[in-house]
């Protein structure tokens, strides 16, 4: 194959031979047969890249891009305050539990009153002089009642404050 | 490329949370970044997979996207890695000649048509023979709109090297192109 090797050829195809040398390349082409196939197979692979060089994306792309980033920051929203709504509960029901708990000994007559009133001889201690006696199973009941209205209060706090606050954010951010 | 808005623009109105600005660049790149994962996986339900990924990758990176680039070469070589990565991991059924028969009988009007169906055909027979690095090259330098340098920042190849990866990459399709053809022309005798 004459001077010229596969380089050049690519060169040639590329147009980045001057003038000259692109007349000695063709030159040559005319008397070396094996360049001359060598160039066309060359050619060929160029051409068909050249005229296919773009593929066309499918029209759904940029739909299913936007709702893969929306999804991915609803989870975002959900993971967050969800782990907040949890955390708040488990608080509040754990000091709901501790004073139910508490009042229901109480009410057992587990805590010995007597130790706690320096003073008070053992046997003048009576049912009557403990004030919480006679309102235990009332207090136990209002105590569970706090339980339940508490998380009725966080169900209404996620329902009318944060859900209405997120829906607001997203809008603001343009998301659909 | 008709830009009406600069990308750097287009990329602040992101930052600021306005995902209209982003559905504009995916418009306007996603034809680029479909054919990298296309070329690269041969494969039209996992290009589009590819293709999806990378721009929410994209989306999620946009902090650290400083600016000093061109958001081109950057989407490309996230597009890039991420087919190239996902043909490595998953054996990928290449398209095959079979796969695109059934393909043309659709899309077939007329004889340019044709035509050029069979050259895509062939074209994407020959890249599915070669390395995933090879083919993507290919790809970048046939769409015209990098220059060797940007080439370079895109597949992380030093500018020299990427030359000569490029020159057997070329030498390689034409080869394997040659091959296909010819099977094709013997088999129509």
């Amino acid at each position: 194959m004459s001077n010229y090797g596969e380089q050049e050829i690519f060169h040639y195809l590329d147009q980045e031979m001057t003038p000259e040398q692109t007349k000695a390349f063709e030159l040559a082409l005319k008397n070396d047969p094996e360049l001359k196939s060598a160039l066309e197979a060359a050619q060929k692979s160029h051409q068909y890249f050249n005229q296919n060089n773009l593929e066309k994306a499918p029209e759904v792309l940029t739909d299913q891009v936007i709702q893969k980033i929306t999804a991915s920051s609803n989870k975002k929203y959900y993971r967050h305050y969800g782990l907040f709504s949890s955390t708040t509960f488990l608080l509040i029901s754990g000091v709901l539990t501790a004073l139910v708990a508490f009042l229901s000994l109480i009410s057992s007559d587990y805590i010995d009153w007597s130790a706690v009133s320096p003073g008070i001889p053992e046997g003048s201690m009576s049912y009557t002089d403990n004030l919480f006696r006679g309102f235990v199973s009332r207090k136990v009941i209002n105590s569970s009642m706090l339980v339940i209205y508490g998380i009725l209060a966080l169900v209404l706090l996620d329902r009318f404050v944060l859900n209405p606050l997120f829906r607001g954010k997203m809008k603001q951010l343009g998301y659909h | 490329m008709g830009t009406s808005i600069d990308d750097n623009q287009l990329i602040d109105q992101v930052r600021t949370g306005k995902l209209t600005a982003y559905r504009t660049l995916v418009e306007r790149y996603q034809d680029y970044v479909y054919t990298i994962c296309f070329r690269v996986l041969g494969n039209r339900e996992d290009a589009e997979e590819v293709a999806q990924d990378a721009f929410v990758k994209a989306y999620r990176g946009l902090e650290r996207f400083q600016g000093q680039a061109k958001f081109t070469t950057w989407i490309y070589r996230i597009a890039m890695n991420s087919a190239i990565s996902y043909r490595r991991k998953k054996k990928i059924p290449m398209e095959t000649l079979e796969d695109y028969k059934q393909f043309d009988r659709g899309e077939i009007s007329d004889m340019t048509n044709y035509q050029r169906l069979e050259q895509k055909k062939f074209l994407q027979i020959a890249l599915n023979r070669m390395l995933p690095d090879d083919v993507s090259v290919l790809t970048l330098f046939y769409f015209k709109e990098l220059s060797m340098e940007e080439m370079s920042e895109t597949t992380g190849i030093s500018v020299s090297t990427l030359k000569v990866k490029l020159f057997r990459a070329r030498k390689r399709l034409a080869t394997e192109l040659n091959k296909i053809l010819d099977k094709e022309v013997n088999s129509l005798i």
